[in-house]
C-alpha cells in the first residue's frame, strides 16, 4: 500500500525551521492523514500556541522511530487489518535555537561545528511522535511545560523523559500525552495512560500501553460490547484498570467546586495525578451544531496534571469561612486527548471553561464547557485516609482557633489560611532540614519515626508557615491519625498547649457526637505540657 | 505499640521555672507572650471558652453533614461510558 509507507528514500533525519505550517505539513506527511484533517484538528491550534510560547525554532525529524506504545497497539490490532499499517512512527524533536541539517550531522559525528551537546540539551523542548494513521496521529508527546516562575502555575506530576535520537542525549521534564486512536483507546484510556505515566514512577508499577489498559479495564467489567475497537470506558472499568496495576481507585463525586478544587489540589500537590470525568455541554444549548448536536456532546475524561493559584486571595468556605489555599485555584491544567498536554480549564462556580469548540449551522464558534461529575484517584494501597477525612478533621480546629482570634487572644493575627495536601515523610523531612527552625527542634523532627505518607495541613500567615498539622495517611479512619504539630515559633504555637487542657475539659466534648477530630488534635497539644493527657493506645 | 506522637512527648523539653514551654523548644518566651498565654488559658477555662468548644464542634458537624451530601456519589452514572 504505497499511501501508507514513507517514501523508500526517506533519510533517517531531517531538519526544518519551525513554523506552524511546517509542523502541519510534517504531521500530514509522516502519518497517512489528509492535510485537511490535520488542519481541522484542535491539536494543531493548540500546538501553534504552545510552541510559540516555548519559542520553538527548529524541528529535528527522526524517521523510522519505533514507539513502544504504538508497537503494542499495532501488534494487538493494526497488524491484523487488511490494510498494511506501518509499525514505525516518526518522532519530531523541537528546539528553541536555530541549526541546520549540516550542523546536526557534525554534532552526531563529533566534528567541530556550531552545535555542542550542552547547548542542544539546553534548547530541547521535547518531542511529538507521529503515528502512521489516517486521523488520530498524535502519539506519545513529551513537551516542556510553560515556565512556572512567571505565573502561579504548578505542574507537580512531571518526571524526566529521555530521548536519544542518533546517539544524542536529550532530556525533558514533563508528563507524556497521547491522543486517543478510537481503536485501542478512547478518551478514558488515554487519560488513564497519562495518569499511569505519573503513578508508575511515583508508586513503582508497570506502565501499560493504551491497548493493555483497555483490555485490563474490560477484563473484570465487560459492558456487553466488544473490547476493541474501544467505544469508551465507564467509571467502573477505569477503576478496574487502576486495580490492574496494583493501585486502589478512589472514586469521588465532583459536582461541588469546593470539594473538587480542594481534593484535586490535595492529591496533585502530593504528585498524584487525578482523572476527571465531565459532561461536555455547549455554552449555547439551543443552537444546533453543524453535526446536528444540541446541548450535550457527551461524557469526557481527562487527566488533571496541574493547577494555577491565580486568585489573589483565598475564598472562605461554608458558615465558618474556612480558608483553604486551594480556593485560590483559577485554572487547572489537564492532558485532554482531544486538545493537548497541560490544556487550560478555567474554573467557574459550577463548571470549567475548555478549549473545545463546536460550530453552529452558521459557522459560528460555540464554546464548550465541562461540567465535572467524578474524580478517580489512583492511590498506593497504603494511602488509606482520604482527603475528605483530613479536611473535615481540620474544620473544628480551625473554628476553635478562629474563636480565639475573635476574642482578641491572638492580637494582630490574620485568619489562618490552610495549605492541605498529601505529602511523604521524605518530602516533609527534606523541607524541615532545609528550613530555619531551631536546630534542636529540627533534630527531633528529623529523628522522629513517621509513616511514609502524610497529610500535611500548613497554616499560612503572611505567606509564611505558622503551624503544621501532620496526619498519618496510612492509618484507619477510626484510628488516631493525627500525628503531631510543627510550631514555626509564632505565638499561636505557644498558646495552644496552654489552652488545650482546659478546652478538653469542656462539657461539650461529652455532649457532641463529632468530638473525635478536635479531641485528637487538642490532646496532642495538651500533652506537650502535660504528658498524662497524651493520646493513649 | 509506641506511636510516633509518644516519642515526641518523651523528648519534650523539661519544664523550667518561670518559663512557658512551646512546642518547638523555646522555653523562655517574652513577657508579652507569657501574658498572652495566660489570657488564653483563662479564657479557655471560662464559660466563653467552653462555649467556643461547643460551637466549634457543632458548626463543624453541620458543615461536614452538608459536605457529606455533596460528596455522595451518583451510582446511576457509573456505568455510562466516556465516549467523547
Amino acid at each position: 500500500m504505497p499511501g501508507l509507507e514513507l517514501p523508500a528514500a526517506t533519510p533517517p533525519l531531517e531538519v526544518w525551521p519551525y513554523t506552524i505550517e511546517t509542523l502541519q505539513r510534517l504531521l500530514a506527511e509522516k502519518s497517512v492523514a489528509d492535510p485537511r484533517v490535520v488542519e481541522d484538528k484542535l491539536h494543531t491550534a493548540y500546538f501553534e500556541e504552545y510552541f510559540n510560547k516555548l519559542g520553538a525554532q527548529t524541528v529535528l525529524v527522526e524517521n523510522h522511530y519505533i514507539d513502544h506504545d504504538f508497537l503494542e497497539d499495532h501488534a494487538a490490532y493494526y497488524v491484523r487489518c487488511f490494510e498494511e499499517y506501518r509499525r514505525t512512527c516518526t518522532r519530531l524533536h523541537f528546539f528553541n535555537i536555530q541549526f541546520s541539517e549540516q550542523d546536526i550531522h557534525a554534532l552526531i559525528n563529533r566534528e567541530v561545528g556550531p552545535l555542542d551537546d550542552k547547548s542542544l540539551r539546553k534548547a530541547y523542548l521535547g518531542f511529538v511522535v507521529v503515528k502512521p494513521l489516517p486521523e488520530t496521529i498524535v502519539g506519545r508527546t513529551c513537551l516542556r511545560t510553560y515556565p512556572t516562575h512567571t505565573a502561579p502555575r504548578s505542574y507537580p506530576i512531571t518526571r524526566r523523559y529521555e530521548a536519544n535520537p542518533f546517539g544524542l542525549r536529550l532530556r525533558v521534564h514533563t508528563l507524556a500525552f497521547e491522543e486517543q486512536d478510537q481503536v485501542a483507546a478512547a478518551c478514558a484510556t488515554s487519560a488513564l495512560w497519562t495518569v499511569f505515566q505519573g503513578t508508575g514512577v511515583l508508586f513503582h508499577h508497570a506502565i501499560l500501553s493504551p491497548v493493555e489498559i483497555t483490555r485490563a479495564a474490560d477484563r473484570l467489567a465487560p459492558i456487553g460490547t466488544r473490547t476493541l475497537p474501544s467505544e469508551g470506558l465507564n467509571d467502573i472499568q477505569m477503576a478496574n484498570a487502576v486495580r490492574s496495576v496494583g493501585l486502589e481507585p478512589l472514586l469521588l463525586e465532583a459536582e461541588d467546586m469546593h470539594v473538587l478544587k480542594s481534593t484535586l489540589y490535595g492529591y496533585l500537590r502530593g504528585r498524584v495525578p487525578v482523572l476527571l470525568g465531565a459532561e461536555l455541554i455547549f455554552d449555547k444549548p439551543l443552537f444546533a451544531t453543524t453535526e446536528g448536536r444540541e446541548g450535550t456532546i457527551g461524557k469526557h475524561a481527562v487527566a488533571v496534571t496541574g493547577y494555577s493559584l491565580g486568585h489573589a486571595a483565598p475564598v472562605g468556605y461554608g458558615p465558618s469561612g474556612l480558608l483553604l489555599r486551594s480556593s485560590r485555584i483559577d485554572k487547572v491544567y489537564a492532558h485532554d486527548d482531544q486538545i493537548g498536554p497541560f490544556a487550560r480549564m478555567g474554573c467557574e462556580d459550577t463548571h470549567f471553561t475548555t478549549s473545545w469548540e463546536e460550530h453552529d449551522t452558521l459557522g459560528n464558534v460555540i464554546p464548550v464547557d465541562a461540567y465535572p461529575t467524578v474524580l478517580l484517584i489512583p492511590l498506593y494501597h497504603k494511602i488509606r485516609i482520604p482527603y475528605s477525612t483530613v479536611h473535615d478533621a481540620l474544620i473544628p480546629f480551625d473554628i476553635y482557633v478562629e474563636q480565639m482570634r475573635m476574642q482578641g487572644l491572638l492580637p494582630g493575627m490574620k485568619r489562618l489560611e490552610w495549605d492541605l495536601y498529601l505529602s511523604t515523610v521524605t518530602d516533609f523531612k527534606r523541607e524541615i532540614r532545609a528550613g530555619g527552625l531551631p536546630s534542636e527542634y529540627k533534630r527531633k523532627l528529623l529523628l522522629q519515626s513517621m509513616p511514609r505518607f502524610l497529610w500535611r495541613a500548613t497554616a499560612i500567615l503572611d505567606d509564611r508557615p505558622a503551624l503544621d498539622l501532620l496526619f498519618d495517611a496510612t492509618d484507619i479512619e477510626q484510628g488516631r491519625f493525627f500525628l503531631r504539630a510543627v510550631d514555626y515559633g509564632l505565638p499561636l504555637g505557644a498558646m495552644l498547649p496552654a489552652v488545650a487542657p482546659a478546652a478538653l475539659a469542656a462539657p461539650a466534648f461529652h455532649r457532641e457526637k463529632d468530638w473525635r477530630y478536635l479531641d485528637q488534635i487538642l490532646r496532642w497539644f495538651a500533652a506537650q505540657t502535660d504528658p498524662s493527657l497524651s493520646p493513649g493506645p | 505499640m509506641t506511636r510516633p506522637s509518644d516519642t515526641v512527648i518523651e523528648s519534650a523539653p523539661p519544664k523550667e521555672p518561670n518559663s512557658v514551654p512551646t512546642i518547638n523548644g523555646t522555653t523562655t518566651p517574652q513577657a508579652e507572650l507569657r501574658a498572652l498565654i495566660e489570657a488564653a488559658r483563662t479564657w479557655a477555662e471560662s464559660d466563653a471558652g467552653n462555649r467556643a468548644v461547643e460551637s466549634s464542634l457543632r458548626e463543624a458537624s453541620a458543615m461536614t453533614a452538608e459536605l457529606d451530601k455533596v460528596r455522595r456519589i451518583d451510582l446511576k452514572r457509573l456505568d455510562e461510558p466516556y465516549t467523547v
